[in-house]
């Protein structure tokens, strides 16, 4: 990867990073599990993909291996709570939505202890390709992104149909419309990983997907749960056609 | 909330008893004007409701055989129902996290 690919997916994990971060510390006051959950998601996702590259890059062996264990932790928790968030966000009353997050969670950690405690691998995570816990790990945040981006494209057009008849503030609609853009360029960038896991993609072509993807997912998440004062006025003067 | 004030199903009982619909047609009616509207009928406010059956269900009702002018009596006299029935529909929880957060926000700034 160039130097410009790097920087924009350290920006966009960055992003990540401060906007769990933010969505936990209000977490604390509002006491919110949706919010709670969803900035999880997020810190623990930045966290993890930084220590997964660092893991890569220290010079000390026992680090390394630190590192490598404590990503192998973090992964199946950041896609269990990833669909814990949907379940809680989009479907709270849907006995469906419970059974799917059950159902997911009994499965990594199903397959985390398998790992562990088999015969093979001495870190779960290690030898990525060969690793059950890592195509079940993807699988479930591709499914689980996917989910979340269906669920805000429809969340979006109930929300802008309510505009039009005065229910509901402009502000909300829009911001369905950005967190559906976000989840839109996030499956996209599972979608390249996927793609360069099964080594049908270029180089260059992968070099400058995937950075542009996250970087643009990451703001447009930022801007969902922060909107600039600006663009809350002009959404807030838009009135829906009688 | 229960069944008897629940908003929606206290409108496909009215809108059965006033006109010349079965329970189910009723129902199934006022169904396709919240599906039209972008509202869940498991989550519907009375106020909600009001602006449906103001807005979107004379329309509705037409279509179902009703001349304008019984399909906008029979509106009225359900929004009058409606009007008087304090139900409080489930909030969206996506949709209160932002309020929350926004609230959060200002209070600290």
């Amino acid at each position: 990867m160039n130097v410009l690919s790097l920087v924009c997916l350290g920006a966009a994990g960055s992003i990540h990073l401060v906007l769990g971060a933010r969505l936990l510390w209000l977490s604390r006051r509002t006491r919110g599990a949706p919010e709670l959950l969803w900035g999880l998601t997020w810190f623990m996702a930045a966290v993890e993909n930084t220590s997964d590259a660092l893991s890569g890059a220290v010079a000390s062996p026992d680090l390394a291996l630190a590192l490598r264990w404590g990503v192998s932790v973090a992964f199946p928790l950041v896609a269990m709570v990833l669909f814990l968030a949907n379940w809680r966000l989009f479907r709270p009353n849907d006995l469906w939505a419970r059974i799917v997050c059950i159902a997911v969670c009994l499965v990594l950690v199903g397959i985390w202890i398998y790992e562990v405690t088999g015969p093979g691998l001495d870190v779960p995570f290690a030898g990525t390709s060969r690793s059950l816990l890592n195509w079940a790990n993807n699988l479930a945040m591709t499914i689980g992104l996917i989910w979340a981006t269906l669920e805000a494209w429809r969340n979006f057009r109930m929300f802008e149909k309510r505009w039009r008849l005065g229910l509901v503030k402009r502000l909300l609609a829009f911001r369905y419309l950005l967190w559906a853009g976000s989840g839109s360029a996030m499956v996209v960038f599972w979608a390249i990983l996927w793609l360069n896991q099964a080594e049908v993609l270029p180089v260059w072509l992968f070099d400058l997907s995937l950075p542009l993807a996250s970087l643009i997912s990451a703001g447009l998440m930022w801007v969902t749960f922060f909107p600039p004062v600006w663009l809350c006025q002009r959404l807030d003067q838009e009135a829906p056609a009688v | 909330m229960t069944s008897a004030n629940d908003p929606f199903e206290l409108a496909g009982r009215l809108l059965a008893e006033k006109s010349h619909l079965t329970g189910p047609q009723a129902r199934g009616t006022i169904r396709l004007a919240l599906k039209d509207a972008g509202l869940d009928p498991r989550q519907v406010a009375s106020y909600e409701l009001a602006v449906v059956f103001t807005r979107l269900m004379p329309k509705r009702l037409e279509a179902q055989g009703l001349t304008a002018d019984q399909a906008e009596q029979v509106c009225q006299v359900i929004n009058a129902v409606l009007a008087a029935n304090d139900a409080v529909a489930a909030p969206v929880a996506a949709a209160t996290m932002f309020d929350r957060l926004d609230g959060a926000r200002r209070s600290s700034s």
